[in-house]
């Protein structure tokens, strides 16, 4: 036996007003929805007419000027409440189609075959209308359709607990529909003139058709302008400059640059506007996007390329899929496309300012660095457009990948962030250039240009083949030092840790810890079989590299140091095996390398035995 | 404190953001040592779970191994704060992993499967993944018997949200079966995947790796408009792709057996920098048996000198870019020979040698199919 759900319309609304509708104001955004798509449907219904009849004939002479929506606040009277008419001259509806697409839910008139292209209309979801419940107890729609001459004059009225009631009207009304909506008490913020008119401009804003607000003798147009990319200008300067100052209005930002954007698949424009600060990678960038130029999201999120974080955009979309949460639109191929022309475009206008202004283009990629770095490594022409102008960290400084490529025969990097700020003062001192290569990106634009370049030189380099390049102690130096040396070896060597004593600059740095891949990995397994059980610890065991200097970490004594200096004089070798390791902690810590628990030990032991070994110095007073 | 446990949840965050790769790779294992210096266990944990997905494709397999156990670790000293219910999914690619990592001995490995048995138990789930890892296992090392038993327990296990995709285990399957020299069986099992009647969600495994394992048993099956079309559409996938060494081997091995040499020379420009840095030795092994089948054939053809493209990474690198194809044929020899031995000592058996031995009857069976390189009509991958 078959049953059927009983549906608790009060229950729908509630989750409608909590979950697929994020706000109440979204009814202005389905009110506005309603009226376009019944305003472009009666502009089908003369071009073809219904199903191609030649009805079309017939209405066209009376339909020549139609094409507008008004919504008139009526504020209330001694108390009562206010009361928002929302006027189309659209299509109209029968009673056949009252019935069935005002009282059923899920049902939208722009699901059935009424008028085949769906495509054309800007709802999908059929629930539009019941968003209006939110702000008011009862809707009631009058309406008469523009489907035949003699079509009667229907009143609609619809109650939040279900029940709804329709009538035929004496009186004749022009064709197309009226929405009255009495405010429930709470929503009054929604029918105050200022609230309303942001609301309409919020979601209407270039919208294609007139809409017109009136309340008392006041009158407003709200969207005189239309779709601002659209517009004429006498020149390419001024049609930015407008942008410019349509995207302060809209987004409160001073962008450094708008550029226009366009792609026939998908049927978009828009504009991109550049932003004036740089976004982190993690932050999502979201684009305002309508649809159909009414306003679809604030959040759109995968409309515009991943790695176009540089830009705030507003687009509007004729042909594509919104999903139904109206934040992004369906993965196909279309949007694909799409996404890949929006790219296009981005790219032409840096190749564009790269030929006409060269340096606003040098702006825009020192603060867009990690944008423009994602392009390149995408997109090849990018790549050899931009890999120049990038700007990387040095061990001179901050310099372009061009500036550093012309100073230096070798290409010498590294690619982690922490080797390279234990290594870049040594190397800077010792004339050594290094470049940093452990932020996002750039490790791979380095491989990616070795595979361009095969003829230029380029060497990733461990920390520790800098130690190479240090100066070599004199004989004397290396017999004065040689107790240090021999001691350090001792104490460091259940850590995996080799010392050597060597001369370099900056004097102030008494040692210089390296940890190349194979000790690091040495470091890694360590830590792990700490934690892990015994049959993993075994299996790490037999994934540990074969003890060679390569799984040694390096700790280099500076001999040009004065404290090394004052350590090559002191011959309590207790205290020596103290600052020894205490140096070398903080060597560790320096370059962000995690302890383990040996050295966590070892952290403590050597604090407490430097307070102690502190404290005796002093003489107790008393016993 | 605060503000270190902020700056890996960003680096967390942006890592999440960016496709898998290096870059990725290295953001994770910053968060990993980062989470440790800071003792953020937590962070830690969640550190080296995505570091393990990231890193299936590209990481290295030590490494992983090492991010795994911590994992495991910390789930068996403090269960309430850490589900090891996280960590069944992977623990299947780790155990895929060891059997294709000849460091790790045979006593480990078969623990690592009884750990891995212990712990689906415990969790109520079906044994089936593990069941097929030990036919991969057993099949692996040559034990056809134990890899039947092994299947029957398989196919008779039920399924559960551990099980892989049914795409995935059928492409197994055809492994299985193709490595029993059960060619016409294999043939018939792909076929589904093949005529794309199987529900296959976008994945980087399906076709790719199935077209791999048919294109030579169809070959030697004497389709060979067939192989041509498995082989084209194969390589068409896998092509500028990384981690389709094994793929590209088998692609390889067929374009020696159809004496399409230069195909082959180009196979093996495009992996040359692959096999050289790859960790995972079954992989290589696969490639060193292709590249052994070509370079012996193509001695045997009087073919003496050949010009490649490769990097200088690669040890037998020239940088006149001419090479004599005796001392290719030298080089992956030995290489092949190595890799088997290592194997066969692991797993106390001959399996991999006899690969190696097999492939002088395969060169016996070469015969010239020149492949076409337009698009033949029915090509599955134009849809």
């Amino acid at each position: 036996m078959e049953h059927q759900f009983r549906i608790n319309l009060q229950g729908i609304i509630d989750l409608l007003s909590n979950n697929l509708y994020g706000e109440s104001r979204v009814f202005i955004r389905e009110l506005l929805q309603n009226g376009v798509d019944a305003i472009q449907a009666r502009s089908q219904l003369i071009d073809k007419g219904a199903d191609g009849s030649a009805l079309g004939d017939s209405l066209r002479d009376n339909d020549i000027n139609f094409g507008h929506l008004k919504i008139e606040l009526i504020p209330g009277n001694s108390g009562s409440l206010p009361v928002l008419s929302f006027v189309d001259d659209g299509i109209g509806l029968t009673e056949e189609e009252v019935h069935r697409f005002l009282a059923t839910i899920g049902q939208s008139s722009k699901t059935s075959n009424l008028w085949k292209a769906r495509e054309n209309f800007l709802g999908q979801f059929g629930i539009g209308l019941l968003s209006c419940f939110m702000v008011s107890e009862e809707i009631v729609v009058i309406t008469r359709s523009a489907r035949s001459e003699d079509a009667p004059t229907l009143e609609w009225k619809g109650r939040s607990d279900g029940t709804y009631k329709i009538r035929v009207l004496n009186y004749s009304i022009e064709p197309g529909t009226q929405v009255y909506l009495n405010c429930k008490p709470g929503c009054e913020s929604m029918f105050e003139l200022d609230e309303l008119i942001t609301n309409l401009v919020y979601y209407g804003g270039l919208l294609p058709y007139k809409i017109e607000v009136i309340s008392g003798k006041k009158r407003q147009i709200i969207n005189p302008e239309g779709i601002p990319w659209h517009q004429e200008f006498p020149s390419e300067t001024k049609k930015i400059e407008y942008l410019l100052e349509y995207g302060k209005k809209t987004f409160d930002v001073d962008f450094i640059d708008a550029i226009p954007l366009r792609s026939k698949i998908g049927k978009v424009d828009g504009v991109a506007f550049v932003l004036p600060y740089a976004p982190t990678v993690a932050q999502n960038p979201t684009h305002r996007v309508y649809l159909k130029q009414m306003l679809l999201s604030e959040k759109a999120e995968n409309l515009v390329p991943n790695w176009a974080f540089f830009v705030k955009c507003i687009i509007n979309v004729n042909d594509l899929r919104p999903t139904a949460s109206r934040e992004s639109f369906y993965e196909d191929e279309k949007l694909q496309k799409t996404r890949e022309a929006i790219g296009d475009n981005l790219r032409n206008y840096l190749f564009h300012l790269h030929r006409t202004q060269p340096d606003r283009l040098r702006r825009v990629i020192q603060l867009h660095n990690l944008s423009i770095k994602a392009m390149a490594l995408e997109n090849d022409d990018c790549f050899h457009m931009f890999m120049d102008l990038l700007t990387f960290e040095t061990s001179k400084g901050n310099m372009t990948f061009g500036e550093y490529r012309r100073s230096t025969d070798q290409i010498r990097y590294v690619t982690q962030l922490d080797a390279f700020r234990q290594i870049a003062p040594v190397a800077a001192a010792q004339q050594i250039q290094i470049l940093n290569a452990g932020y996002v990106y750039e490790e791979a634009l380095l491989e990616k240009y070795q595979a361009l370049h095969p003829d230029d030189e380029l060497q990733k380099i461990q920390p520790s083949d800098l130690s190479h390049d240090l100066e070599d102690l004199s004989i004397e130096e290396r017999e004065k030092s040689h107790h240090l040396a021999q001691l350090a070896d001792v104490v460091l060597q259940p850590y995996h840790c080799m010392t050597q004593i060597r001369k370099f600059q900056p004097d102030d740095l008494p040692v210089l810890l390296t940890i190349d891949g194979e000790a690091e990995f040495r470091r890694d397994l360590d830590r792990s079989k700490e934690v892990a059980n015994e049959l993993w610890s075994s299996i790490m065991d037999h994934l540990s590299p074969a003890a060679s200097i390569s799984t040694y970490a390096q700790l280099c004594f500076n001999y040009r140091n004065p404290l090394v200096k004052r350590l090559i004089s002191i011959r309590d070798k207790e205290l020596l095996r103290r600052c020894i390791e205490m140096l070398y902690v903080q060597s560790l810590l320096l370059g962000h390398h995690p302890l383990d628990a040996k050295e966590m030990k070892l952290l403590n032991r050597g604090l407490l035995g430097l307070i102690e070994w502190g404290l005796n110095q002093i003489p107790m007073k008393d016993s | 404190m605060k503000e270190s446990v902020q700056s890996i949840r960003e680096l967390l965050k942006q890592a999440k953001t960016m496709p898998h790769g290096p870059t990725k790779i290295s953001m994770l294992k910053k968060a990993i040592d980062l989470s440790d210096s800071f003792q953020q266990t937590r962070l830690g944990f969640r550190s080296r779970r995505y570091y393990l997905d990231a890193s299936r494709f590209g990481g290295s397999p030590s490494l992983r191994f090492a991010v795994f156990s911590w994992c495991l670790g910390q789930c068996d000293r403090d269960p309430d704060q850490f589900d090891e219910n996280d960590l069944l999914w992977e623990y299947k690619w780790m155990i895929s992993e060891m059997i294709n990592n000849a460091e790790i001995p045979q006593r480990q490995l078969f623990d690592a499967i009884a750990d891995m048995k212990k712990r689906y138990e415990r969790n109520g789930l079906s044994l089936k993944p593990v069941y097929k890892l030990q036919r991969i296992e057993a099949t692996d090392r040559g034990d056809f018997a134990a890899a039947k038993e092994y299947n029957r327990l398989w196919q008779s296990a039920s399924k559960d949200g551990m099980n892989d995709p049914d795409y995935g285990d059928r492409n197994d399957f055809v492994s299985y079966l193709v490595q029993q020299k059960l060619y016409e069986k294999a043939l018939k099992t792909a076929l589904p995947i093949l005529d794309k009647s199987i529900p296959m969600d976008d994945n980087q495994v399906v076709p790719h790796s199935t077209l791999g394992h048919i294109v030579v048993p169809t070959f030697l099956l004497k389709k060979y408009d067939d192989a041509r079309r498995y082989h084209q559409w194969g390589i068409r996938l896998i092509r500028n792709q990384l981690d389709y060494l094994e793929e590209s081997g088998k692609h390889l091995m067929y374009t020696a057996l159809s004496k399409n040499y230069a195909k082959g020379l180009q196979i093996i420009e495009w992996n040359a920098i692959l096999y050289s840095e790859s960790i995972n030795v079954g992989s290589r092994f696969v490639f060193s048996l292709g590249a052994v089948l070509l370079f012996r054939l193509m001695v045997r053809d009087n073919i003496e000198k050949v010009s490649l493209r490769v990097s200088k990474e690669n040890s037998w690198f020239r940088p006149d870019g001419e090479y004599s194809v005796p001392d290719l044929l030298a080089v992956f020899e030995e290489d092949c020979k190595s890799t088997a031995d290592a194997f066969d000592q692991r797993n106390g058996s001959k399996r991999y040698m006899e690969q190696y031995q097999d492939l002088e009857e395969l060169a016996s069976l070469a015969i010239d199919q020149p492949i076409s390189y337009e698009r033949t009509e029915g090509d599955p991958s134009e849809d």
